[in-house]
């Protein structure tokens, strides 16, 4: 077997085992959609009641906003199928990267895949007929598809080099839940409202512009541009984390640096 | 050779927090200019204090970390920049942190460990058999990780740590938190696998019965340093000093007539345990003024437990480093 088929292999092994892992709390899983289900429902209630006193802002409407819903939340449920990059400065400071490193498999993409939140895909499919329900034409469900993949791209990124400071920083974990939570926020609302830095900065350090703006842009206005746009910033994002990581992984297996309360 | 270890040292950075915005930088040598040689097969110790870089050791032969100083080769490899090929050869089992997945049953965590090391279906099959049937492992194996004991997770342990048949197990505290029986049954395994499959096993352990029942060698850590390295028996020999004399009296003794170097170890009713400092006087007169004052339903000789002996070589500083020289070879 190649080595491309080996590391697929690999990757259903965890599919499987973590689909089985799912099955085991089927109860609370579903538990868990539902209340995720629910959020969304009620901020989406609120979007539209909005959109009812206000119809059109900066020429949005609704629709763009259950975009932008419908597409964040699909981007997410392909992460949760990398769900350790969500744990990465734990994974570190708790020692639990050595399992991986024992291993002959690559450590990072091994420690990415080995669990997986599969529920979520549940939920992507919901939102993805929902979209298909609104917007029922085969152009914008591809480009609807892209984007989501696209954008998924992009947090996976900005994760993995928010997670990877862990090797650097002990304070990672919170500098990175703000930033992953300014990231998600600024994803689902109107963004286009913004401009001068507040855009730029959505176009860089917080980069929710490339999962609401521009997937708006592309579904509804064609621009097709922009995909290349975003999927280069996708591509970039995750160079950026693997570097990251693996310098960060050097820096861990040479320097283990501690710190410690001297009283 | 195995394991080849030549004046490795590594430090660690520490910082420090003084105050509220004072860091102070302080370099930790966890493990200083350690050198030694394991041969195939064999069973070796490494044993010391918390802190005494045990721990480190293991985890720079495995190659999850690189030595500051000097060079370690395992199985003709560098395991820091081999890690991966050597990952197919070696395996480790951390007695405080688990490879099962802990809601799923055993028998998931084996198939998945037969695709992380890229064995084909039929050999997997193979290696599970003989695996379940060594540890004894059928009654529980499509039982939840979390409902099975501690003793019964710990083989399931060791038996996922063999799958890709490892040439070197590398062991840190395996029996940590296990009963009597749990911990027998691990270190049976663990010597069967060292004296009849070949496995070489290097272990890490605070229990000395363990040490004493799986390894041959040892070498004692303290503070990043050798401070000994000897075969388990000659250790013995050379620090022990005393025996123990454990009598069982027809009835409560009157008088035990000691001789000077004798001492009262403990006593619990007719049951006496006696310490003989072999320096001033010989076992088999203390035994004969016993046996004709008192009437004797039994009596036993042993060694002083192997933890008195490392306690007295940490409390003494013995550094066998200077006697055996820095390229010390630990052979059969």
């Amino acid at each position: 077997m190649s080595t491309a088929g080996k590391y697929f292999s690999l990757f259903l092994g965890y599919l499987h085992i973590n689909a089985k892992g799912l099955l085991e709390y089927r109860v609370s899983s579903l538990i868990a959609l539902f209340g995720s289900l629910l959020n969304s429902a009620i901020w989406l209630v609120f979007w539209w009641v909005f959109f009812r006193r206000f119809p059109n802002i900066s020429e949005w409407q609704f629709v763009h906003l259950f975009t932008i819903w419908a597409v964040l939340n699909v981007a997410l449920a392909f992460v949760s199928v990398f769900y350790n990059v969500y744990k990465i400065p734990a994974i570190i400071n708790e020692g639990k990267l050595e399992y991986y490193l024992v291993r002959p498999k690559n450590a990072l993409f091994h420690l990415l895949i080995a669990r997986m939140r599969l529920v979520d895909l549940v939920e992507a499919f919901i939102w993805f007929i929902s979209f298909i329900i609104l917007k029922p034409e085969l152009p914008a469900v591809i480009l609807f598809l892209v984007m989501s993949v696209i954008s998924s791209a992009i947090i996976h990124g900005f994760l993995l080099i928010l997670g990877s400071l862990g090797f650097f920083l002990k304070s990672a974990d919170g500098i990175g839940t703000e930033l992953y939570n300014a990231l998600i926020t600024f994803s689902t609302y109107p963004n286009w409202i913004f401009g001068g830095a507040t855009k730029w900065i959505i176009f860089t350090v917080i980069p929710a512009g490339f999962i609401s703006y521009v997937p708006v842009q592309v579904i509804y206005n064609r621009v097709y541009w922009w995909i290349l746009g975003s999927l280069g910033f996708a591509v970039l994002l995750n160079v950026v984390g693997c570097v990251v990581f693996s310098r960060g992984l050097k820096y861990f297996e040479t320097g283990n640096t501690f710190v410690l309360r001297a009283d | 050779m195995c394991i080849e270890v030549n004046r490795v040292s590594k430090q660690y950075t520490l910082w420090k927090i003084k105050g509220w915005t004072r860091r102070e930088r302080q370099v930790i040598e966890a493990v200083k200019d350690v050198s030694f040689r394991v041969e195939p097969g064999r069973a070796l110790a490494l044993i010391g204090p918390n802190g005494a870089g045990k721990s480190t050791m293991i985890k720079l032969l495995c190659g999850i970390l690189s030595p500051t100083q000097g060079s370690i080769r395992v199985l003709e490899m560098d395991p820091f920049k081999d890690r991966s090929r050597l990952a197919y050869r070696i395996s480790s089992v951390f007695g405080q942190r688990s490879q099962l997945w802990y809601h799923l049953p055993p028998i998931d965590t084996f198939q998945l460990l037969g695709r992380i090391y890229d064995i084909d279906r039929v050999e997997l099959k193979k290696r599970m058999k003989e695996l379940i049937e060594l540890f004894d492992l059928s009654s529980f194996l499509y039982q939840p990780v979390r409902k099975l004991s501690l003793g019964q997770r710990m083989r399931c342990e060791i038996a996922a740590a063999l799958i890709h048949k490892p040439k070197i197990l590398f062991l840190d505290e395996p029996t940590i938190g296990l009963d009597v029986v749990a911990r027998s049954t691990v270190i049976d395994i663990l010597r069967d696998l060292n004296r009849h499959r070949n496995v070489t096993i290097i272990l890490t352990s605070h229990d000395t019965g363990d040490i004493e029942r799986i390894c041959e060698d040892v070498i004692v850590l303290n503070e990043g340093k050798i401070v000994l390295e000897s075969k388990i028996r000659e250790m013995r020999k050379n620090f022990f000093h005393s025996k123990i004399i454990e009598i069982e009296f027809a009835e409560q003794p009157n008088d035990l007539n000691l001789l000077p170097g004798v001492r009262v170890f403990d006593q619990n009713g007719p049951v006496v345990k006696l310490e003989v400092d072999l320096k001033t006087c010989d076992v088999n007169e203390v035994v004969s003024r016993i046996v004709a004052c008192n009437a004797v339903r039994d009596i036993t000789i042993q060694d002083p437990p192997l933890e008195s002996i490392i306690q007295h070589i940490y409390l003494s500083g013995y550094s066998a480093e200077r006697e055996a020289g820095q390229n010390a070879q630990i052979d059969g």
